[in-house]
């Protein structure tokens, strides 16, 4: 019962935030420029009267208040019909269905290589703490999280690009060509790994099994890659998680970058040229990935760390008071 | 000597004089310090430093390398790139202590109300608090950019209607910590006004952990806006941006590599800088509490 309690109450925190995203893409749809009867009509080949322009504003519902329109809106929306782009005349639907699955390729992969750059960093420098590597670590992951991705991305494709000419500065979306910016990616979030992972780990290193891991015989490295290391990741399934939720909606600029076909480029484009269907799409659809990969977290959470249980336990006995 | 004493606070015991001598012993948070004064100082004085007109075209002399005329060469419509860089240099600078300016004025005195009052509005203002802490920022500001328009002022508006929730969050954890104290009970009985109070005592004690977190947070502001202004939806050309200018700079990548050079080491170095002042003065003012304000801000 406290796991669903915690649950309800994470998916009521979230709520708000996609009605307020939902409001913003419906305001969008209605900046169509021009009447949208009148554009209907002229779509179908008919001729624009006061009579027919009342006739469609009646079918289109455009003579209801504003909340009917918003939940007519809606209705559409989570059934993913935002009509055509203003640009391509496909459905909206399908051009961005095209594109997200090279978003989700970048962001699985920038988040396996951000954990593969962090775990070893992590050890490393707590193996070694308080000592000079320690310290350099410290600094580069310091310098990589403030890296802009946009100017790594710049650099990388400068240096492997245009100097070394090893990948082609205006590369297709295959996946040969997804190191590079998925690498710009993970930079900044493997630096925020590293740290975490590396504080975790020291406070894990201090505990009791990891003593009795020792007194067995066991290496400091056996002791901290067997037993330290699952217990420090732990903590940090959360944040990734969350992370990922992110880049599938921030990547845009690497995207840009790398001409990498993602919906995150596709979504400024759109911007630029007032392709209003397609950023609808976008908004609702990240919207929905990032707030349903954070719940997945939450869901599998509660399942799994036993402090969330305390503290729907803490609110049950508040409740029954 | 033995009345220095008496008197109870020296130079070399008060806090500031503390705090500033951990600061200088934390050599990468004193090359933080210095780092955030120079680019104060070359913001503040642009008009002074930039050699050039940082907007005067000139295609005769576009994409040069640099020279003495031009130390950090021309970009693609001649324009010199160390001064487009210096009034960069004021752009940033002004637009994010606006945006820090804005969460401020939000966060504080809300974070103040929640804690003081209690109740319900602590209830509503905190909710609020974690509502738009989860809200992805890129998100919104496309929304709000593709309604009204490409502007860098949207853009500082989202982050300010989503950044001040860990402001918020200090404000409020000082207010019930310092409620309780009994020097806050004295000072009622002693008839001061609340106002007074909420000056004297809240502001005071929860100085540290806002002075930390505002330089942490104004190095995010400043990679947010140049970010946006990369992909061409905050600043708008032809002002002088350090986004801007790495934007710029995509299209010459084989003719002019150097072009993209400038502009993102100046964002990372100031985004650098800051974080590591940041740090070093979490570390100089809360000694003992490492990551404090930075967890409390994140609700972590």
């Amino acid at each position: 019962m406290d796991k669903v309690r915690f649950i309800i109450k994470r998916i009521l925190q979230i709520i708000p935030m996609l009605l307020i995203i939902s409001i913003l893409a419906f305001i969008l749809s209605n900046l169509s420029n021009g009447d949208a009867a009148e554009i209907a009509i002229r779509k179908e080949g008919g001729i624009v009267t006061e009579q027919t322009l009342a006739a469609k504003r009646e079918e289109l519902g455009l003579n209801k208040p504003l909340v009917a329109q918003y939940f007519d809106w809606l209705g559409r929306a989570v059934r993913f019909d935002f009509g055509d782009s203003f640009i391509s005349k496909k459905p909206v639907i399908e051009e961005v269905m095209s594109r997200f699955p090279n978003t989700l390729y970048l962001a699985l992969i920038a988040t396996a290589m951000a954990l593969a750059i962090a775990i070893p960093i992590a050890l490393l420098s707590v193996k070694w703490k308080g000592s000079a590597l320690d310290h350099g670590l410290r600094v580069l992951t310091t310098g990589a999280a403030t890296m802009p991705d946009f100017w790594l991305g710049l650099m990388l494709l400068y240096g492997f690009g245009v100097s070394l000419g090893v990948v082609p500065v205006i590369a297709g979306s295959n996946l040969a060509n997804i190191f590079l910016p998925a690498f710009t990616l993970s930079i900044s979030y493997a630096a925020i790994y590293t740290r975490m992972l590396r504080s975790n780990l020291i406070e894990v290193m201090q505990t009791h099994y990891i003593k009795a891991a020792r007194a067995k015989g066991l290496g400091e490295w056996g002791a901290m890659v067997k037993h330290g290391l699952k217990n420090a990741v732990l903590p940090c399934v959360t944040l990734v998680a969350t992370n990922f939720g992110s880049m599938l909606g921030g990547a845009y600029a690497v995207e840009m970058i790398f001409s990498w076909n993602g919906i995150g480029k596709y979504a400024i484009e759109s911007v630029k040229a007032k392709d209003f269907p397609v950023i609808q799409c976008y908004l609702i659809a990240v919207a929905l990935a990032y707030i349903g990969v954070n719940l997945l977290v939450d869901i599998l959470y509660a399942y799994i760390d036993p402090k969330i249980k305390l503290e729907g336990g803490k609110r049950r006995l508040w409740f029954k008071r | 000597m033995v009345q220095k004493m008496t008197l109870g606070k020296t130079r070399e015991d008060s806090f500031l004089w503390c705090a500033m001598k951990r600061l200088c012993k934390d050599k990468l948070a004193l090359a933080g310090l210095i780092i955030v004064v120079l680019f104060l100082i070359v913001g503040f004085a642009a008009p002074l430093l930039a050699p050039h007109d940082p907007t005067a075209v000139n295609t005769a002399i576009r994409l040069q390398m640099p020279s003495w005329e031009y130390p950090l060469g021309t970009d693609q419509l001649g324009r010199c790139m160390l001064s487009r860089l210096i009034y960069g240099t004021q752009t940033t600078l002004v637009n994010a202590l606006a945006v820090l300016g804005g969460i401020l004025a939000v966060g504080v005195p809300l974070g103040i109300i929640a804690g003081y009052k209690g109740g319900w509005i602590d209830n509503l203002i905190m909710r609020a608090a974690d509502i738009v802490c989860t809200f992805p920022s890129s998100l919104l500001a496309l929304a709000v950019v593709s309604i009204l328009g490409p502007s860098l002022l949207n853009i500082m508006i989202v982050l300010v209607c989503l950044w001040w929730a860990p402001f918020a969050r200090i404000m409020r954890s000082t207010v019930l910590k310092v409620k309780e104290k009994d020097y806050v009970m004295a000072a009622q009985a002693a008839g001061s006004s609340k106002l007074k109070i909420m000056v004297q005592h809240i502001l005071l004690n929860s100085i540290s952990p806002i002075v930390v977190y505002s330089t942490l947070r104004v190095g995010m502001i400043i990679m947010h806006i140049a970010g946006f202004s990369f992909i061409g939806l905050g600043t708008q050309p032809p002002q002088a941006d350090w986004g801007v200018m790495l934007s710029d700079s995509r299209e010459f990548i084989t003719t002019a590599p150097l072009m993209m050079v400038w502009p993102g080491l100046a964002i990372m170095l100031s985004v650098f800088s800051l974080n590591m002042l940041g740090e070093g003065l979490n570390q100089a003012l809360m000694p003992g509490s490492s990551k404090k304000a930075r967890r409390l801000g994140d609700g972590e």
